[in-house]
């Protein structure tokens, strides 16, 4: 390879990386490369359970994630060492990153949390310096005017109330008792209510970022090199300025030069990039033994990530998704939790129609309560200086009080929404249920695990009885609900040790002014203290908003897209 | 067969929904399929506007698309009796009325599932030739030349692949194209053949109509097809309060109150009739049952309608007459392991050619090469690839009568395929055209034995969805996987019917009498109720679909195209859909 050989590289094929791969090209006196660690998905030759709508086969297939990473959703104390366990995390390595293996819900967030952004010091990313960007990106399939893009890469459709399943009805029927309305577009407004989620997929198929922006006559750019199963080691500079980047490809190493570098390596490998290659606090690199290029305090804090509890139920055949139906994740809930400091419609419910693909997943509905507007931060540091070693995460979750008040306000609502006639008569002996390494392990596609749970299913549909001793002895030993709404003490011992997180990791390189010294990057993208490096996924947020981060990210690439061809 | 419409009727029945249908519209579409479902949704679109749309089979809603349906590669769908008029048999060599035996009636088919052909046909996606619609122009469809139609190509369409002026962003219709990256070797082959033989690639089909070979383009999105019913009856349409979707159900005959369409009378389950009333009735029912419906209400030629005791409502002269349809002749090899389709890509069609056949008389670009991946769902389908050749531009004409008044009976058709000897000729020319294909060395090593094939019914019975089926052609493809002389004494004794390809290229006559008598058509049976100027006495509808002689009726669908374009027809109607759409809102 020449001196330069690029214009820009771009770090990392997900959401972000394959937006600005497509974008950025679109210029072709732009030599644009992009790199991903995953495997490339040519168009037309995705696989199946990447194209599938329902979405837990891409989520268990290992495949397509980094299969070493792991994270603590609580910090771990000094003096309390093992006090939490490390549990392992999905995240994408795939092109396409999370677009291709997440539950394809895509959602925006409130008009507020924007607006928070700027107030940040983004300046230029309140709610009306990212709505155009929301537009461009989507192509709704539903609703058409001011507020929805109709020619954009990514197709939004949803699944309506005609196919919801029983039970999704049903809640339907006890969120309207309980005074929260229908809102047939979730991506209009955001108030309190329930809604058809809205999904990035169309006629029944996922559409990933690789998908939408990198299509085939994308990819016959002269001027854009797709390089995959390639991982970037370190970012080369030289003094203060970006030259390029070393990548590792089957063993061997290679540099490829270029005037830009953008990391999109997503909430935990772009701080970790960063700071191996000498860009981050300066006492956590210097305790690593690590060349100092650039002292940026603030990279790898403020981790962001929704943290949750959940509470399933056992369905009645009525009440089962129709096996035809590939979508269980069918509808959102907003609420407000009423706790202090706390904005309306700052909690979110993701109503399941199943839990897993198996058997005793087919007959378990779920609702998963979410603290949408999190107060908890967390941090991402090297554990080691070997570019193969994964970061240590740890998410810090419910370290602020209001989190963990409104996870418990969120099992009280929703114990209560199963005492509705509606519910109550179709999801029967509901209990709380987590997301522990037991449950994944048990969702791997396995002849094994279908057996076994097509034998626990059996039994769970035989007497009341001996299902709800099953439930709680097999099924999920921790705690019945009835207890955790007897004690307030046994429901926050509960929710301390049951909260998990969603794949929402962002916040991790924010935007902000430039006299904000936790700040990394400006609103453009730009890493403070170098030139000719970016960030430009949802490392860059200044918080998580209240939504699934992928369409948020999206939007991120989309807007720096056009700041950086407006250059 | 004209009714009136009695004092008493209910205001409401329960569809098979269990919702109540309004038994008064202000207009009622007569067949879910490629056009229907266009006027359904634009129609609709006014909330004042109450619009009833019936088809006849099934409804495909939103989330219960059947998977042969949903299927990228359509062998399964095609042939599907769920989703056929099972009864309809057509002639597609000229009938001789001199000739004591005819040659036996064939099947034919055409969809009865909502989105009609488009939920069972070949997904192809192709506009035709500009110069085709000037032509529908100059023969009295004012406003239908090119500059007319482009703006409902691009409307109907997104275009996954391609921007630009020519294509449209936002339509209901997505289209793509499977590029040389992700080509079987099969296709890369006869792609080289293509340029070894002096043609261009041409990326966009739909861009410039000219000669060179090209990514078929196909509505399908995420190797998912996009029938008219999935694109335009989606779940936030099919909430609208005006619009009441009737499906699995027949419409037995129009409705008149003197020339004045009064609305349709439906078959109820036990055989009664039930009569819904519209101030406006549009047939959508396809090139052979929507001059059907004409000719039983009394509106075609007086002479024919009189034979059948049909009292005549108007003497249309033109219902049913200028039948179009592509003719087509084939050879087939059996394909080398490499050349294969990859199961991920399951598109049977991935390039076409198009080019001329510079015989006299006859426009630029009359010719179509496809080549066909699979040929048939099943195991042996998968190991046949086929070189299909097709008049773009056919000159012969045929038509569509009916046998009885009775709204039960499947109309009369006869295509009069290579009727008219320029077509039996370009098809000749073709063949020897393919064979010259066939000696390319890339092709050489793809296409094993190749042989002339044709579409027989012993082919199509084959090819429907039986577990009787898959056994017999997965034992014989097998078999034909062995040796070299065992294949070629399949190939000679079970697969093809006794004609070599050596033998026909040797003699002409032989060549001509195995053309004549394979010849079929690609279910593009369009123009027989075609528009035109008031003063044609052949004309049946106005430009903008309006029957003559009668009131409050419309023509919408490929059946009033003036001539087919030279392309498959499906874009073309829902095109037509689109434009008249437009008219009718406007009005």
């Amino acid at each position: 390879m020449g001196e330069t050989d690029f214009d820009t590289i771009i770090v990392g094929g997900g959401s972000a990386g394959c937006v600005l791969a497509g974008r950025l090209s679109a210029r072709s006196t732009n030599r644009v490369l992009l790199i991903e660690a995953g495997r490339d998905l040519l168009p037309g030759l995705e696989p199946e359970d990447v194209l599938d709508n329902d979405p837990l086969r891409a989520y268990a297939n290992s495949n397509y994630q980094w299969p070493d990473l792991r994270v603590r959703w609580k910090t771990e104390r000094r003096n309390a060492p093992g006090d939490t366990d490390s549990v392992g995390y999905e995240q994408a390595r795939i092109m396409g990153g999370g677009s291709s293996i997440n539950g394809q819900i895509a959602t925006r967030g409130a008009p507020i949390d924007y607006d928070a952004w700027q107030a940040m010091g983004a300046e230029g990313w309140g709610w009306n310096g990212v709505l155009p960007y929301f537009r461009k990106l989507e192509r709704d399939m539903d609703f058409a005017g001011p507020g929805h893009g109709t020619s954009g890469p990514l197709p939004i459709g949803r699944l309506f109330p005609d196919q919801w399943s029983g039970f999704i009805r049903a809640v339907d029927g006890a969120l309207c008792q309980a005074g929260n309305p229908y809102r047939a577009d979730i991506n209009d407004g955001f108030a309190e209510g329930h809604s058809p989620l809205a999904m990035n997929s169309a006629h029944g198929r996922r559409v990933s970022t690789a998908m939408a922006y990198l299509g085939p006559v994308v990819r016959q750019r002269a001027n854009l090199s797709i390089l995959a199963e390639t991982q970037v080691k370190r970012l080369i500079f030289e003094g203060m300025r970006m030259t390029g980047v070393e990548a590792d490809t089957a063993g061997h190493a290679a540099i490829f030069r270029a005037r830009h570098v953008i990391i999109t390596a997503g909430g935990l490998h772009t701080p970790a990039l960063l700071m191996r290659s000498g860009v981050g606090p300066g006492d956590h690199l210097g305790e690593m033994g690590i060349p100092v290029v650039a002292d940026v305090a603030g990279v790898g804090r403020n981790l962001c990530n929704h943290a949750f509890v959940a509470i399933s139920a056992y369905l009645t055949p009525r009440a089962r998704i129709d096996p035809a139906l590939a979508r269980y994740l069918q509808m959102g809930i907003r609420y407000s939790s009423g706790v202090e400091d706390c904005p309306t419609a700052d909690m979110y419910i993701s109503a399941a129609a199943k839990s897993s693909w198996h058997a005793v997943g087919q007959r378990l509905g779920v609702l998963q309560i979410v603290a949408n507007k999190p107060y908890s931060r967390g941090r991402v540091s090297l554990a080691s200086t070997d570019w193969r070693a994964e970061p240590t995460v740890e998410f810090n979750f419910l370290s602020n009080r209001r989190d963990c008040l409104r996870l418990m306000g969120g099992m009280r609502f929703v114990a209560s929404l199963f005492r509705f006639p509606a519910l109550a008569e179709c999801a029967l002996d509901p209990f709380p249920a987590a997301y522990s390494d037991r449950v994944k392990k048990i969702g791997g596609v396995t002849l094994a695990n279908r057996l076994k749970t097509d034998l626990l299913a059996a039994f769970l549909d035989g007497p009341g009885a001996l299902r709800r001793f099953l439930i709680r002895t097999v099924v999920m030993p921790d705690a019945t609900l009835a207890e955790l709404m007897a004690d307030e003490d046994a429901l926050e011992d509960y929710v301390q040790r049951s909260v998990s997180g969603s794949g929402h990791v962002s916040a991790t390189c924010r935007m902000g002014a430039a006299d904000d010294p936790m700040a990394v990057t400006d609103p453009a993208g730009r890493v403070r203290g170098v030139e000719g490096l970016r960030v430009g996924d949802a490392s860059i947020m200044p918080e998580i908003t209240r939504a699934n981060t992928n369409l948020p990210t999206i939007m991120i690439a989309e807007k720096l897209a056009d700041a950086i061809l407006a250059e | 067969m004209v009714q009136g419409v009695g004092g008493s009727i209910p205001l409401s029945r329960p569809n098979n929904f269990g919702d109540d249908v309004p038994m008064d519209h202000d207009t009622i579409i007569v067949g879910g399929g490629s056009a229907g479902c266009v006027l359904a949704n634009r129609l609709s679109a006014r909330s004042a506007h109450r619009v009833l749309l019936i088809e006849a089979g099934r409804d495909t809603p939103p989330g219960r698309v059947p998977e042969d349906v949903l299927d990228s590669f359509p062998g399964r769908a095609y042939f599907s009796p769920d989703y056929n008029w099972t009864d309809l048999r057509v002639h597609l060599q000229p009938l001789s009325h001199n000739e004591p035996r005819p040659p036996a009636q064939r099947g034919y088919e055409q969809g009865r599932i909502m989105g009609g052909g488009s939920s069972i046909n070949g997904q192809i996606a192709l506009r035709g030739d500009p110069a085709d619609y000037d032509r529908w122009e100059e023969m009295g469809a004012r406003g239908w030349g090119w500059e007319g139609v482009l703006p409902y190509f691009k409307k109907l369409e997104w275009d996954m692949d391609f921007d630009g002026p020519a294509h449209g962003k936002e339509g209901r219709i997505p289209i793509r194209r499977l590029f040389p990256e992700v080509w079987s070797g099969y296709s890369r082959a006869a792609a080289a053949a293509f340029a070894a033989a002096g043609y261009e690639y041409r990326p966009d089909m739909n861009e410039d109509f000219v000669e060179g070979y090209a990514p078929v383009p196909f509505s399908n999105a995420y190797d998912r097809r996009v029938s008219a019913a999935i694109g335009y009856l989606d779940p936030v349409t099919r909430q609208r309060d005006n619009l009441t979707i009737l499906s699995e159900t027949l419409v037995k005959d129009l409705v008149f109150e003197g020339r004045k369409v009064a609305g349709v009378e439906v078959a109820l389950g036990n055989g009664a009739g039930e009569i819904y009333r519209a101030n406006q009735v549009i047939l959508s029912a396809g090139a052979l049952h929507s001059p059907a419906f004409l000719l039983r209400a009394g509106i075609g030629p007086a002479a024919h309608l009189h034979g059948l005791g049909i009292e005549v409502l108007a003497d249309v002269a033109g219902v049913g007459q200028n039948l179009c349809e592509h003719p087509i002749t084939a050879v087939s090899a059996y394909l080398a392991k490499e050349a294969r389709l990859d199961p991920r890509t399951p598109r049977h069609i991935q390039v076409n050619l198009r080019y001329s056949s510079g015989h006299e008389g006859c426009p630029p670009v009359d010719m179509q090469v496809s080549t066909v991946q699979r040929s048939a769902w099943h195991p042996l389908g998968g190991r046949l690839g086929t070189f299909q050749i097709w008049l773009n531009k056919p000159f012969s004409r045929g038509q569509v009568s009916l046998t009885s008044a009775d709204w039960r009976a499947e109309p009369e058709v006869e295509f009069n395929l290579l009727s008219d000897r320029r077509d039996l000729d370009r098809l000749k020319a073709g063949m020897r055209f393919l064979s010259t294909l066939l000696e390319h060395d890339d092709v050489k090593s793809c296409l094993l034995d190749p042989f002339p094939s044709s579409y027989s019914e012993r082919v199509r019975n084959v090819n429907k969805v039986s577990f009787k089926n898959w056994l017999a052609t997965g034992f014989l493809a097998t078999l034909m996987g062995g040796p070299g002389p065992l294949r070629r004494f399949l190939v000679k004794n079970v697969i093809s019917q006794g004609d070599t390809l050596a033998g026909l290229l040797a003699d002409d006559d032989a060549l001509e009498a195995f053309i004549r008598k394979t010849v079929t058509g690609i279910w593009h049976a369009s123009c027989t109720c075609r528009m035109g100027s008031p003063d044609d006495p052949l004309a049946v509808t106005d430009a903008t679909g309006r029957v003559r002689g009668v009131e409050g009726l419309r023509v919408i669908d490929a059946s009033v195209m003036p001539e087919v374009p030279a392309c498959n027809t499906n874009i073309p109607t829902i095109m037509i859909a689109e434009k008249m759409a437009d008219v009718i809102v406007a009005n």
